[in-house]
């Protein structure tokens, strides 16, 4: 089971990536209101790079609502790797 | 699993690491870096972080200068979409690049790509992209009827048709470039019956139909075609589907096939650019048979019926000769001596290659990537043009290593998995195939006897004489169009200033009465050369410019462009001109023709900075030169 901290270093280039901002810095607090470049588009890129690099799948119904780096850690948490 | 591009080498913590280290900073040392890195089987997340890091290079790069110098081509493709594809942008980006494609990619998602057309008419015909894709998806098209209405069934999959023309049509009319239809794939959530191949209207035997009129629509209407049904049909339709990602974003199939959607979109893609790949190298031990000949002996090989690696090798045979059924140059490059070697090829009875299957032999002990740079020298081709099928590791990695522009697929250890994994990486992708196509392996055959009939000969102008030729010239017409079309994509060496036009271009310059266009035919006593020039000139009151000349490199060194020549000045001053002009735009490839108006007598009255040149000759007191050669010209008087 992944801990908070770990989780933070490996998602954090992740969403570097998706959401094309070099120096973003995320916590467990960070939510997809507070991220102006987290809009639909970037949301579907977070959630296959997230489902790649933790080799997880998330539900239909997930994909939909996961919208903090804290749901995702959630989901990660229970059942990725 | 083959949606993963398993010919490609698995990307390595080293690859990984290279990747990390690129800043941006170095233009196009790094593109260069990408553009090797790219071409490692990454999955889709990888993939896409790689386009990514392309776009930002490019997004402040030099695209022009890196176009022209380093070999790379520039090129825009729109996709109009009913469903969710922006994600599919970096990956195709970082797939491009792997063809040596700077893409510059626009998407359109659109319900009713009617109305999208028509906001956007302008800009479109402003600046139009190089491709329009067209990824209609069964809901927009409306693709749905009762089970058991055969009428329904008939009408819904007419008017599908139908639209889906009209829209092509307007794409076409607006930006007059190449315009890409997909076939529509099977749906894994659809019934599976048996009763659902013949049950009218069901969705199956719809799509089955669609497709299949949609194939008629794409040949008749120059429109190119994407086999994405083919693509599901060879992952498996349960692999393609999106299934949580249709319900959620509407993505048109799953995301872990982007990668080999976008392969076989760019091998598509790169064939309108000239960019296929047109001969197949062959290593021999454990590649063509089973064990090593020097050791084995010919009784002790293993190859044909009655043995499971004999089979195998066999199929693997049977393969080469279907690619060469469709044009495609054999060759073999093997460490052997050669007479032993050689002598399976005569003498096996099991062996369905034969010696005059092969276009050119390098059996010897000298190394792979020499040997292959040999025969690409001797067949005049480019080494992009090659893919090699080895056994061994160590000698993929050598040419790989060496000769980055040959193919090497990546080879499962058992030969009995190879065939899958070459099909599915489709290198041999054309969009056309014409009688000279089927007969293109012969033409290098008839190349090597015409140099054995000059060494025969000797003075090379007895020789030229001894060959008989006969030049057949006509305007451009609907019989040749699709070769037309082909030449002018594909030929890149004599090539004078690359210009690239679809075949729906080439179509409308049948009609232009400002051009004067040719297509050319040889003949001699060895056979039928088929279509070996194309000529387009803008016809102005004085002067005549010449927008391109291109030749197959087949027939250089016997006059064909002084015949030409003469051909194009007589109709010129027939026609009232007092000039001809001529251009020559470099690149990386076409250094043969620097010299060609030089060498045909005209004068340089321009040159760049960047190399281009233009030239004019007189028309009043031109002679032209006597070659033997004579030339057929059927156009009107």
């Amino acid at each position: 089971m992944i801990d908070e901290t770990s989780f933070i270093s490996r998602v954090t280039p992740i969403f570097r990536e998706e959401l094309e901002q070099d120096h973003l810095q995320v916590t467990m607090d960070t939510t997809q209101e507070a991220l102006e470049k987290w809009d639909s588009l970037a949301h579907v890129r977070l959630v296959l790079g997230i489902e790649q690099a933790f080799d997880v799948q998330l539900e239909a119904s997930e994909i939909e609502k996961v919208n903090s780096v804290r749901a995702f850690y959630d989901i990660v948490r229970d059942r990725g790797q | 699993m083959v949606h993963q591009t398993p010919w490609l080498l698995t990307p390595t913590q080293e690859d990984r690491d290279a990747l990390a280290r690129l800043t941006g900073a170095s233009g196009l040392d790094e593109l260069t870096t990408l553009r090797s890195l790219a071409n490692r089987a990454w999955i889709e997340g990888e993939l896409r972080s790689i386009g990514r890091k392309v776009r930002k290079l490019l997004s402040s790069g030099d695209w022009q200068g890196w176009a022209k110098g380093a070999g790379f081509t520039k090129f825009s493709l729109l996709i109009i979409s009913s469903n969710t594809v922006n994600h599919l942008t970096d990956a195709l980006i970082a797939t491009a690049l792997r063809a040596g494609i700077l893409l510059d990619c626009r998407i359109a998602e659109y319900e009713e790509p009617e109305s999208w057309l028509a906001d956007n008419e302008l800009e479109l015909a402003a600046k139009p992209p190089d491709a329009t894709l067209l990824a209609m998806d069964r809901k927009m098209l409306h693709l749905h009827a009762q089970a058991g209405d055969a009428k329904g069934a008939d009408a819904v999959v007419e008017s599908a048709i139908a639209r889906l023309q009209a829209v092509a049509a307007e794409i076409r009319r607006t930006t007059s470039k190449t315009v890409i239809v997909q076939t529509i794939a099977f749906d894994a959530a659809d019934p599976q019956l048996s009763m659902d191949a013949w049950l009218d209207g069901s969705p199956r035997l719809l799509i089955a139909r669609f497709n299949h009129e949609l194939v008629r629509l794409a040949r008749t209407q120059s429109l190119l075609l994407f086999d994405v049904a083919a693509i599901a049909d060879l992952v498996g339709h349960a692999t393609w589907t999106a299934g949580r990602y249709w319900y959620t974003v509407k993505m048109p199939f799953a995301p872990a096939c982007i990668p080999l959607y976008a392969h076989r979109l760019f091998q598509l893609i790169a064939a309108t650019l000239g960019k296929s790949r047109r001969a197949l190298v062959l290593d021999l031990d454990n590649t063509l048979w089973g064990g090593v000949i020097g050791d084995d002996g010919i009784n002790g090989i293993v190859l044909g019926a009655g043995n499971a690696v004999g089979e195998a090798h066999l199929a693997i045979q049977r393969m080469a000769l279907d690619f060469k059924s469709r044009g495609i140059a054999l060759c073999i490059s093997s460490k052997n001596t050669d007479e032993i070697a050689r002598d399976v090829f005569l003498r096996h009875p099991e062996m369905l290659l034969r010696e005059n299957d092969i276009t050119l032999f390098q059996i010897n002990w000298d190394d792979k990537a020499s040997n292959i740079r040999a025969i690409a020298d001797a067949m005049d081709l480019g080494l992009d043009a090659f893919v090699l099928l080895d056994d061994n590791p160590a000698e993929r990695k050598q040419v790989r290593d060496l000769l980055p522009m040959v193919a090497v697929p990546e080879l499962p250890h058992d030969p009995a998995n190879w065939l899958p994994v070459i099909q599915a990486a489709g290198y041999f992708e054309q969009i056309s195939f014409s009688q000279e196509d089927k007969a293109r392996a012969n033409y290098y055959k008839g190349n090597a006897e015409r140099s054995v009939q000059a060494q025969k000969v000797g003075d090379p102008q007895k020789f030229l004489e001894s060959l008989k030729m006969e030049m057949a010239v006509s305007p451009f017409d609907a019989v040749g169009r699709s070769r037309i079309a082909q030449l002018i994509s594909k030929s890149n060496q004599f090539n004078l200033t690359t210009r690239r036009y679809s075949e729906a271009e080439v179509g409308a310059l049948e009609a232009r009465s400002d051009k004067h266009t040719m297509q050319v035919r040889l003949a001699d006593i060895f056979g039928d050369n088929g279509m070996i020039a194309v000529v387009i000139c803008d016809k102005q009151e004085e002067i005549w410019e010449v927008d391109t000349w291109l030749m197959s490199c087949r027939v250089l060194g016997r006059g064909v462009e002084q015949a030409m020549l003469a051909n194009i000045a007589q109709r010129a001053k027939a026609a009232g001109a007092k000039e001809l002009r001529g251009r020559f735009i470099p690149t990386p490839k076409n250094g043969i023709v620097r010299d060609h108006y030089s060498k045909l007598g005209f004068e340089k009255i321009e040159e760049t900075a960047a190399g281009e040149t233009v030239w004019r000759l007189a028309l009043a007191n031109f002679a032209p030169k006597d070659v033997p050669i004579r030339t057929l010209d059927t156009g009107d008087a």
